[in-house]
């Protein structure tokens, strides 16, 4: 098998040479570590590499995608042949201009954790072996019934018709804890993870407090009233809300086809004056932080959102070309062998001044969400969001009632980040790729008993 | 050698070298899976791509534990090292004593294919195209249609599964379909509706389906919710029609009927076997090889998929299980292992999960409702389920307001939620119209792993379910 960049070149070149106006070759490798613990023990171990292959082929503006994993040089030669037939069958994209014609990369700091390319299992299998001991040291009533590592490392190669080859290497680390409660007839359950791209400030002490924490205050759960609510949402709830319901908003292929609520309010206030938000690419050690986008353009910090005026969307090469700008390095994968289309790099959202336990002492009787399932169906064509609530808390003058459970919490994404936007906490946690921290909001609608 | 005689060979030699690196039981499994995406957005076509992933994974049983390695390189050298690797990482994985039950599976050979009179990916690209064009522009020229989205999915799936105890099974499934989503616009209110239709088998299937019918009823349903309300947030008495039912079925007990959570104790289902978990009216059913669903005739560990009859009339009888699964739960293996491609370990999924249907007819469930709501799947994007306590989730469709037994006014932005066992006590009448559907276009995901599934079951009455809405 050849090395990789030179796999990469010698596509791009053969393409070329066959008479395609443009080539493309995006390859990644990726080798991946996984341990699963379950009750006691190590369940499986699981491991393996992968190379796969990402081709984007152009004739002139017919324009077609091919990939998948390969096993040798044969293998990439025979999608190329593919992804040329294809192109050929395609009709023009009258908006097609070209591919990035300048790729590079920006330093982005520490991206790369040896700890997490090389795991050590016998470290691991320590770590899952205490992980284990903890819920009872907290309370007798709670158990961890699962918990579990995964370590990958990729090596992405990115090379067109106009540039040579750039590449960079990186690692991910994901660690997870389950735990549950018993008492009586009642139980409950709390997941807590650890998601970064290196190992520092991991401390699977505190993901599996945290979870025990939440499970025995999951036992006192009752359903609550239907009605409005003061709502703080814990900096992980908040994140993912952000995630499914704002962020496919500010993607400029749903602006430019009618699918973004965001669509012509650049420069209008939208979110509260309070609220800055941030997505950046290239700062050191964060998730999803990377020398260039998977189309090779160079990542970069850009506000989005300056005291809740939208200040950009997010664009890839192609949405960029269409208004005449420059990609905002926003050009993201969900595969190697998909289009890229605009996404978000790591979005951070400003924190405010007061702690957490602060916020929720000066809000009277409010709800504060620390569970939910289901937030990731939020529309953001719409901007309705809902999520139904696992795990959280009714509380009054920073004194918990009880715990809460089988509640629906629902609103409009702008009209809960503006009107209904009290403020945000000063604790930052990442939800993945988004940073963000508490928020307070007033009147939310809450559907219970 | 052909390609066919040479993939066996390989499987066989691995099992033989998995075997005298001390394995007590191994499982080889080679997948190939292609692929193929064409989507036209709004008027242009974004996407034409095709994707092939092939590879081979080895799951090994030693007396210490299990491991599961993998690779996309298929020269012997690669796969040589991937079952040393395997076999290397069980020996790490536990200190304590499995007792799998390995069944006698010697001999017994699978060979499942989908009949297929035209492969979908041998059609002239400019075909499809053409007809996805077509329409997409069909959708745009509704009233109130903004955006519209269309998809075509096809997949071609091989697997060809070894284990070290004389199993040997293969499939290839074919399947094609296609998926729009319509966003409609009124003044600033805009939603969207997405559905697809998928067919296991040729491209015939398309070419018999009312395609238009489809696009035309998808886009007037996103521009009728696009000014329609959310619905009050409460408790309702709700009719569940056949998509709702599959989505709640596998969403909030297929999840917590597999054996994995419930061995972890991650399951509310744990130590009830033998309980009452619903009304009477409730029988639960996971079938392999199910008309309208995804086939499964065997798992990814080469146990048959068969009738596995989980709910009987409201009382739990079985969970899902693999090989592993079934031995720390002392029952049978159900061939629910499954693993999405060779990345991955075969884990304890569902494959056609649904509910059986009953002797109510449509108008009878509709009469008896005085005020509730008239749950719909066109349009849903899916659901969620904490299996540890029960709680679900799902996202449907627009739905229907019901006044005395009669649809009422459309809502939109439904949410619906609760707990597993509340619901399926509440269920009071199941009607006699059993629907099961698939999609080439998701799945069912966990673990990070998304496999094919089929769901479905009759029109449901339930006298009690939480309504979210603003």
């Amino acid at each position: 098998m050849l090395e990789l960049i030179e796999l990469a070149e010698r596509v791009v070149k053969m393409l070329s040479s066959s008479g395609v106006s443009e080539a493309e070759a995006y390859v990644v490798e990726t080798c991946s570590t996984d341990l699963k613990y379950v009750k006691g023990e190590v369940d499986v171990v699981r491991s393996g590499r992968t190379i796969l292959v990402g081709l984007r082929i152009a004739l002139g503006k017919r324009v077609a995608v091919v990939g998948g994993t390969i096993s040798s040089l044969s293998d990439v030669m025979m999608l190329a042949e593919s992804g040329t037939k294809i192109a050929r069958a395609s009709p023009e994209d009258p908006n097609w201009r070209s591919l990035p014609k300048s790729i590079g990369m920006t330093p982005v700091g520490k991206i790369f954790d040896d700890r997490i390319a090389n795991p050590d299992i016998e470290w691991s299998k320590q770590v899952l072996a205490e992980s284990a001991k903890i819920p009872g040291e907290i309370d007798s009533r709670t158990s961890l019934v699962s918990a579990g590592f995964r370590y990958v490392k990729a090596k992405r190669v990115i090379v067109n018709s106009y540039a040579d080859a750039i590449s960079d290497d990186s690692t991910k680390f994901l660690y997870y804890a389950e735990v549950k409660a018993f008492e009586g007839g009642s139980e409950s359950g709390f997941t807590e993870f650890h998601a970064s791209t290196t190992l520092e400030d991991f401390s699977y002490e505190s993901i599996v407090e945290k979870a025990a924490e939440r499970a025995l205050a999951g036992l006192r759960s009752k359903a609550i009233e239907t009605g409005a609510y003061s709502v703080v949402l814990t900096p992980k709830m908040f994140g993912s809300i952000v995630a499914s319901a704002l962020a496919p908003a500010l993607y400029a292929d749903n602006v430019q086809r009618n699918r973004s609520p965001l669509a012509g309010k650049v420069g209008e206030e939208v979110l509260s004056s309070e609220i800055n938000i941030v997505d950046d690419g290239c700062i050191s050690g964060l998730y999803s932080t990377q020398a260039f986008d998977d189309e090779g353009v160079p990542t970069k910090r850009k506000s989005v959102f300056r005291k809740g005026v939208l200040e950009t969307y997010l664009y890839d090469n192609y949405t960029a070309q269409l208004e005449s700008r420059e990609s905002t390095g926003n050009g993201i994968r969900r595969n190697p062998s998909s289009i890229p289309r605009p996404s978000i790099t790591n979005l951070l959202i400003e924190p405010g001044r007061c702690d957490l336990d602060s916020v929720v002492s000066d809000l009277g009787r409010a709800i504060v969400v620390y569970g939910t399932i289901g937030e990731w169906l939020s529309n953001p064509i719409s901007g309705l969001i809902n999520a139904t609530i696992t795990n959280a808390d009714l509380v009054e003058n920073g004194r918990v009632l009880h715990g809460v459970k089988g509640a629906v919490l629902a609103g409009n994404v702008y009209s809960l980040l503006k009107e209904q936007y009290l403020l945000t906490t000063k604790d930052v946690e990442n939800y993945f790729n988004v940073y963000s921290p508490g928020i307070a909001l007033r009147e939310v609608s809450i559907a219970g008993k | 050698m052909s390609d066919m005689e040479f993939k066996h060979e390989l499987v066989e030699k691995a099992l033989d070298k998995a075997l005298s690196l001390g394995a007590l039981f191994a499982v080889v499994r080679f997948h190939e899976n292609k692929y193929e995406l064409i989507t036209i957005d709004s008027g242009f076509l974004r996407q034409y791509s095709y994707t092939v992933a092939k590879g081979m994974g080895v799951e090994v049983y030693v007396s210490s534990g299990r491991g599961y390695a993998y690779t996309s390189d298929l020269s012997w050298e690669s796969i040589d090292k991937t079952i040393e690797r395997s076999v290397s990482i069980a020996r790490a994985t536990s200190s304590k004593k499995l007792e799998v039950v390995f069944e006698d599976t010697a001999n017994k050979k699978i060979s499942f294919k989908t009949p297929v009179k035209k492969d979908p990916l041998s059609i002239d690209p400019n075909e499809k195209i053409k007809l996805l064009m077509d329409l997409n522009k069909l959708s745009l020229s509704h009233a109130g249609i903004a955006s519209g989205i269309t998809n075509m999915g096809v997949e071609v799936d091989h697997r060809l599964i070894a284990s070290s105890n004389g199993g040997l099974a293969e499939s290839n499934i074919t399947g094609v379909g296609i998926a729009h989503m319509a966003v409609g616009k009124v003044g600033i209110s805009s939603e969207r509706v997405y559905d697809s239709e998928s067919f296991i088998g040729g491209y015939e299937y398309v070419e018999r389906y009312d395609l238009e019918g489809f696009i035309n009823e998808l886009s007037r349903l996103a521009a009728e919710a696009s000014k329609a309300k959310t619905p009050s947030p409460g408790s309702h008495v709700a009719i569940l029609d056949n998509e709702v039912i599959g989505l709640f079925i596998h969403e909030a007990f297929g999840h917590a009927s597999e054996g994995d959570l419930v061995r972890s104790g991650s399951s509310v289902l744990s130590r009830r076997l033998g309980e009452r978990v619903g009304s009477e009216q409730v029988t639960i059913v996971d079938e392999g090889l199910v008309d309208g669903g995804y086939p499964v005739p065997f798992d990814d560990e080469c146990t048959p998929k068969e009738r596995t009859v989980v709910v009987e009339n409201g009382v739990l009888k079985k969970y899902l299980t693999s090989r592993m699964i079934a031995a720390s739960l002392s029952s049978e293996p159900t061939g629910n292992a499954r693993a999405m491609n060779f990345t991955y370990d075969p884990i304890v999924r569902q494959t056609n999960f649904y509910m059986e249907p009953g002797d109510f007819s449509l108008e009878e469930l509709f009469e008896d409702v005085d005020h509730g709501i008239y749950l719909r799947g066109r349009g849903a994007m899916g659901g969620q389920v904490d299996p540890s306590v029960g709680t679900f989730t799902f996202h449907v469709g627009p739905s229907y307001i019901l006044r005395r037994g009669e649809l009422s006014e459309l809502v939109r932005g439904v949410i619906v939620s609760g707990n597993i066992l509340d619901v399926l006590k509440n269920v009071d009448a199941v009607a006699k119209d059993l629907k099961i559907r698939t999609s080439v276009f998701g799945g069912c995901g966990k673990e990070n792993q998304l496999v094919r599934v089929g769901d479905g079951g009759p029109h449901v009455r339930v006298r009690k379910i939480i309504v979210g809405g603003e």
